[in-house]
């Protein structure tokens, strides 16, 4: 019995011990700004139907549901990828021939307030969508607009904007001749 | 129907087993339907002995006189008949007990005899079921949980930006939401209020700089090898939170879709707030500075003067990770700090690195 009493105590000691553990790392703020160096060159915005049908031979009854969502994806170059050897000017002054890396995509805002519940049905015996099944959702709808952007054409501007930005401003700082190209692709001017 | 008992009879006699238990209780309603039908044939036989003999006695006195008695014969007549309906009545619903006894029985004794093929028939039914009703509304994404379909990307508008991002603020918090749901009322008897709760965890990023579109033709003066530039007010481009940056910890109750994006919303305000508190527009400033001065070195001038733009002063208001403020529908939001640390070390540029690079 008294064997009982001390492992109960033990037990419970463990218990509390361990929540008061989980309590103080919540306290723990849990932030940070850091430095970046990235030029946006191109934003697009973006809109598509989120569609599931959820039914199967094994449940009964279906459900299903539509959201409809507005998101806006920028890309432009990662100057974390611009090296110095990047930047070859002439002897003369006049023209310089500069590299880019590819374009990335630099962010891609899928806000909550622009995603909106448009149709749900559920049948007789089924449950309705909780949160997470309806965020998982919304997770492949993102995952499919982030899938499908080399096909939007979205790196193509990206490019043609990076190349006339920086052929403004280098014309602009008296160069000539600006040759832009990107790392892997032929020249562009 | 005496095969089946004797059979069962037999059973009993060869193996002591606890199916053999059911199926004695099974020949035991049989007999005792077979004694109530014995029974009631007998009543029935006895009732039309005297009904007989009373309406031979009947007989003999019709022929000398007509008195009232032949009425009370004539109802005898009728209850003779009622009797005989009712011993068929019996005799038939006795027929069916036994039927159905007798099927009862033989079910019994197949379950008996094969108790781990129908065990494992159950247990898999109730398996499917469980899948199939969802009762307890468990995560069933590891069985494939809905997917959605393929539906078009519709590019609504595309749009030319000079935006230099130099600053970025990263925050993990928790989001939690809590709501009474009314009692239900069962049969007329309510149910205590429920607190119903969610909690979400949530990375959200703040991205922040300068917008180059902005800057003026008298902004960019080049003298020689000299170049001076005046950088426009920073300013934050986005707060990014998307479906993927949220993990659902815990969700009792029912919460429709617009009150979570309204804890979300609310949310991001949050991390907006603090971000400012982190000085994020002088971060980007500062840090615009040093990348500008490297860019332009790097093509070649010698002299690079960068002006800043002040940033607009802003009322401090004090950090939020641990208040509570009142979302839709009477819920709560809260918000507080979350167990892990966001690892945004890797998609930081070393200012060093940068310096040298361009």
């Amino acid at each position: 019995m008294k064997k009982k009493f001390i492992f109960l105590l033990l037990g419970a000691g463990l218990l509390f011990g361990s929540c008061t553990g989980q309590d103080e790392k919540l306290d723990e703020a849990l932030s940070k700004a850091v430095s970046c160096a990235e030029l946006g060159t191109v934003e697009y915005t973006i809109t598509k139907l989120i569609v599931a049908n959820d039914d199967a031979f094994y449940k009964f009854g279906d459900r299903k549901i539509i959201f409809s969502c507005r998101t806006t994806m920028k890309a432009g170059i990662d100057l974390k990828d611009f090296n110095k050897e990047d930047v070859v000017p002439s002897k003369d002054g006049k023209s310089v021939n500069v590299t880019l890396p590819q374009p990335k995509i630099l962010s891609f805002n899928m806000s909550a307030e622009d995603i909106k519940l448009e149709f749900a049905k559920i049948s007789g015996i089924r449950t309705g969508f909780n949160t997470d099944e309806r965020n998982d959702l919304l997770k492949q709808g993102e995952k499919a607009i982030l899938d499908d952007a080399p096909n939007l054409g979205i790196y193509n501007d990206a490019k043609d904007n990076a190349v006339e930005f920086f052929t403004t401003l280098l014309a602009q700082c008296g160069y000539k001749d600006v040759n832009i190209c990107f790392k892997g692709d032929e020249s562009k001017n | 129907m005496d095969t089946n008992n004797n059979d069962n009879q037999e059973n009993l006699n060869s193996q002591n087993t606890p199916k053999n238990n059911s199926v004695s209780v099974a020949a035991e309603a049989l007999n005792a339907a077979k004694n109530v039908a014995n029974a009631t044939g007998s009543v029935v036989k006895g009732i039309a002995k005297t009904v007989n003999a009373v309406n031979n006695d009947n007989q003999e006195n019709s022929n000398s006189q007509n008195t009232p008695k032949d009425n009370s014969v004539s109802a005898a007549a009728e209850a003779l008949n009622a009797a005989k309906n009712v011993a068929k009545a019996t005799g038939t619903a006795v027929k069916g007990t036994v039927k159905t006894v007798t099927g009862f029985a033989k079910v019994v004794t197949f379950i008996s005899s094969n108790l781990p093929l129908v065990g494992g028939i159950i247990a898999i039914l109730f398996v499917v079921s469980l899948f199939a009703f969802n009762p307890f509304g468990w995560n069933l994404s590891l069985f494939g949980g809905p997917e959605i379909e393929k539906t078009e990307n519709v590019v609504l508008e595309v749009k030319k930006i000079s935006e230099f991002t130099t600053a970025c603020y990263y925050e993990e918090s928790v989001l939690k939401g809590e709501k009474v749901a009314e009692g239900k009322e069962w049969f007329g008897v309510k149910t205590d209020d429920v607190v119903e709760t969610i909690v979400l965890t949530v990375k959200c990023k703040v991205r922040a700089g300068f917008d180059l579109s902005e800057l003026g033709e008298n902004d960019l003066v080049v003298v020689g090898d000299s170049v001076s530039i005046k950088l426009p007010v920073p300013k934050v481009f986005d707060v990014i939170s998307n479906p993927s940056d949220y993990k659902i910890f815990e969700e009792s109750g029912d919460w429709e879709h617009e009150e979570i994006v309204a804890m979300q919303v609310e949310g991001k305000k949050k991390t907006l707030n603090n971000a400012h508190n982190q000085n994020i527009l002088q971060k980007a400033n500062t840090i615009g500075k040093e990348r500008i001065v490297a860019l332009f070195t790097a093509m070649g001038f010698r002299v690079v003067n960068v002006t800043l733009s002040d940033v607009p002063v802003r009322e401090q208001a004090p950090a939020e990770p641990l208040t509570t403020v009142q979302g839709e529908n009477g819920s709560a939001v809260e918000l507080v700090p979350a167990v892990e640390l966001v690892p945004a070390v890797e998609e930081q540029m070393p200012i060093d690195t940068l310096s040298q690079v361009l």
